[in-house]
């Protein structure tokens, strides 16, 4: 087993090697470290604090801009009829 | 002899168009024009021209069959084929070059690609297959419905990366069956469909009579028959309508207008994954409709302010590229404003003319059936909690769009990604065309959702959730984990499902 094999989401592996270039017995200290996650710039760190009625009245708004696009899949045979012949 | 070498020149090129037609009315023919600006040193760059003065042309042949065979006129059965290149040589060099192997001038590199000349009156370009341009620094060109195609000559063989393309003959196809036949170039390439000729298509899509007319000579195709010739190959049409007909006792009236931001958004969406998309414009010359296929598009360097609406990676795009066939291959057409496109077409004065989007058709493989539509609908849903929770500094932009499983899991096995999230990809059973909701900001991404492309609208058709940014895990619970009811739940608006809940919840501990 490689000690990169140990590396996890969670973990990294820190190796320490005891031993000189030339010993025939090695001996090798594994720490696992918990890994310290640097947070992306882009993210804010405190989230708002939205009650669940104004989300779901803002996710009701969009629905209604988005019947829009329901509307052209909607169409007459008259719509049909209009040929392309340039 | 079987073939000629001339240096490319404008001159050169009317010389070899103009075979049985005069070298006046090429210099006057739009494609000429295009052709000019085409191979110029500030497009592909054309040295050479080589003519193949007797080549078989399999579309031809069928149109010839179906039509001019049995005229009283004999119309010859071949066709010329224009090779170009942009290495200069003279016949003597060629001639010594076709048995060297290892020929710099006669390489992939070197060729341009070729016109095929039709022995008729005034249409005379035939199938065409040309390089395209490449990128520059102010533009990022993408042309995803090119194709691979293989060309031999005098027993060399070049590959070139194109779409077919070709002008109507006005006989046996008008703009709309040639539109539907560049289309089918890249379809047939793409899920093993029947490559028709022009012909073909035209008596494919059946005559409904809403018009006065015949099947031949075709005068066009209206939106029932683009769709039932599509239909005849075995593949569905996705067809969105922006213009209503309004019919009073005394008058009929036309109402377009056009949704160029909608527009642009699933043009994106359906083309990234290669396919071609048919375009039903008017031109604002008062003349009628025509149709056009959109094989590609320019995006601009963008920044977007962080606002309520959604932003999509389709708001860069200010050009699609579109084979016109009464322009030329790759046309460019400029979206000028969320109503009006500029398009390929000038007027007598040489005044760009304008034009708007009657309808969208996207041929499509049937199992393919969830739509665009269906998931933006979902992922705008997403983008406004994302918003009212104020996750992220700066606008969020989202990459929609359609592709390939295999590419997915190749771009992911290529990236710069941890091997734990390579895995759980890679191995991931996933249906062969996936549905793809990127959430980027600033250009990092964020995460991805994944969609069924097989399922139906009303099912837990988002199948997954791949996360790319670790430290996103704290404020992505906020939104997933503790609106787990509005996310997920049945009866709420997104109505993700259980199985992704479970999915989303291992993947954010």
């Amino acid at each position: 087993m490689s000690f990169n094999s140990l590396a996890s989401s969670t973990f990294r592996p820190i190796v320490f090697h005891t031993g000189s270039k030339n010993d025939n017995a090695n001996l090798f200290i594994l720490i696992m470290s918990k890994k310290v996650e640097k947070k992306a710039s882009y993210i804010n760190t405190k989230v708002s604090d939205v009650p669940k009625s104004e989300l779901l009245e803002a996710i009701r708004k969009v629905q209604e801009q988005d019947k829009l696009i329901d509307d052209k899949s909607r169409f007459t045979s008259q719509s049909l009829s209009v040929r392309a012949g340039r | 002899m079987e073939y000629d070498v001339l240096p490319y020149t404008p001159a050169n090129l009317a010389k070899v168009l103009a075979w049985k037609v005069s070298r006046q009315s090429i210099k006057h023919k739009t494609h000429y024009k295009y052709f000019l600006e085409y191979f110029s040193h500030t497009g592909i760059g054309a040295k050479t021209i080589l003519i193949e003065k007797n080549y078989i042309s399999r579309a031809y042949f069928s149109d010839f069959s179906n039509y001019y065979s049995v005229c009283f006129k004999d119309y010859p059965r071949f066709c010329r084929r224009i090779h170009f290149f942009n290495e200069a040589f003279d016949t003597s060099r060629f001639q010594e070059e076709l048995f060297n192997k290892g020929s710099k001038i006669l390489s992939d590199s070197s060729y341009l690609g070729y016109i095929v000349v039709k022995p008729l009156p005034e249409s005379i370009i035939g199938p065409t297959i040309l390089k395209t341009y490449g990128n520059d620094a102010t533009k990022l060109r993408c042309y995803n419905s090119i194709r691979k195609y293989e060309v031999n000559l005098f027993g060399r063989s070049f590959k070139i990366d194109s779409m077919a393309y070709q002008e109507q003959d006005t006989v046996v196809s008008a703009c709309a069956s040639t539109a539907i036949w560049n289309a089918f170039h890249k379809t047939a390439n793409m899920f093993q469909t029947q490559l028709p000729s022009p012909s073909e298509i035209t008596k494919s899509a059946g005559n409904f009579y809403n018009h006065s007319g015949r099947i031949f000579p075709n005068q066009g195709l209206d939106l029932s028959q683009i769709c039932k010739a599509i239909e005849s190959v075995g593949l569905v049409s996705e067809l969105r309508i922006e213009g209503r007909i309004e019919v009073t006792e005394n008058s009929r009236k036309e109402i377009v207008k056009s949704d160029i931001p909608y527009a642009r958004r699933i043009v994106y969406a359906y083309n990234k994954a290669g396919l071609p998309i048919l375009l039903f414009i008017k031109i604002n010359d008062g003349n009628g409709h025509h149709l056009i296929t959109v094989n590609g598009f320019a995006e601009k360097e963008q920044e977007f302010d962080k606002t309520e609406e959604m932003t999509l990676r389709a708001d860069r795009i200010e050009q699609f590229y579109a084979h016109d066939d009464q322009v030329g291959p790759f046309a460019r057409i400029t979206i000028e404003n969320t109503t009006l496109l500029k398009t390929a077409w000038r007027d007598a004065k040489g005044n760009v003319l304008g034009g708007s989007i009657y309808a969208i058709v996207i041929p499509l493989y049937p199992k393919i059936r969830i739509t665009f539509d269906d998931v933006y609908k979902k992922v705008r849903i997403l983008d406004i909690i994302l918003y009212k929770l104020d996750i992220f500094k700066y606008e969020l932009e989202w990459d929609i769009y359609l592709t390939e499983s295999n590419k997915y899991k190749e771009e992911i096995l290529n990236g710069k990604y941890e091997t734990s999230l390579k895995r759980k990809v890679i191995f991931d059973i996933l249906p062969r065309y996936i549905w793809i909701a990127r959430a980027i900001v600033k250009k990092n991404v964020v995460f991805d959702l994944l969609f069924d492309s097989t399922d139906i609208s009303r099912g837990y058709f988002c199948k997954d959730f791949v996360l790319f940014e670790p430290s996103a895990k704290p404020v992505l619970k906020k939104v997933f984990l503790d609106h787990k009811d509005i996310v997920f739940d049945d009866g709420y608006p997104l109505n993700f499902g259980q199985d992704l809940y479970k999915s989303i919840k291992r993947s954010l501990s």
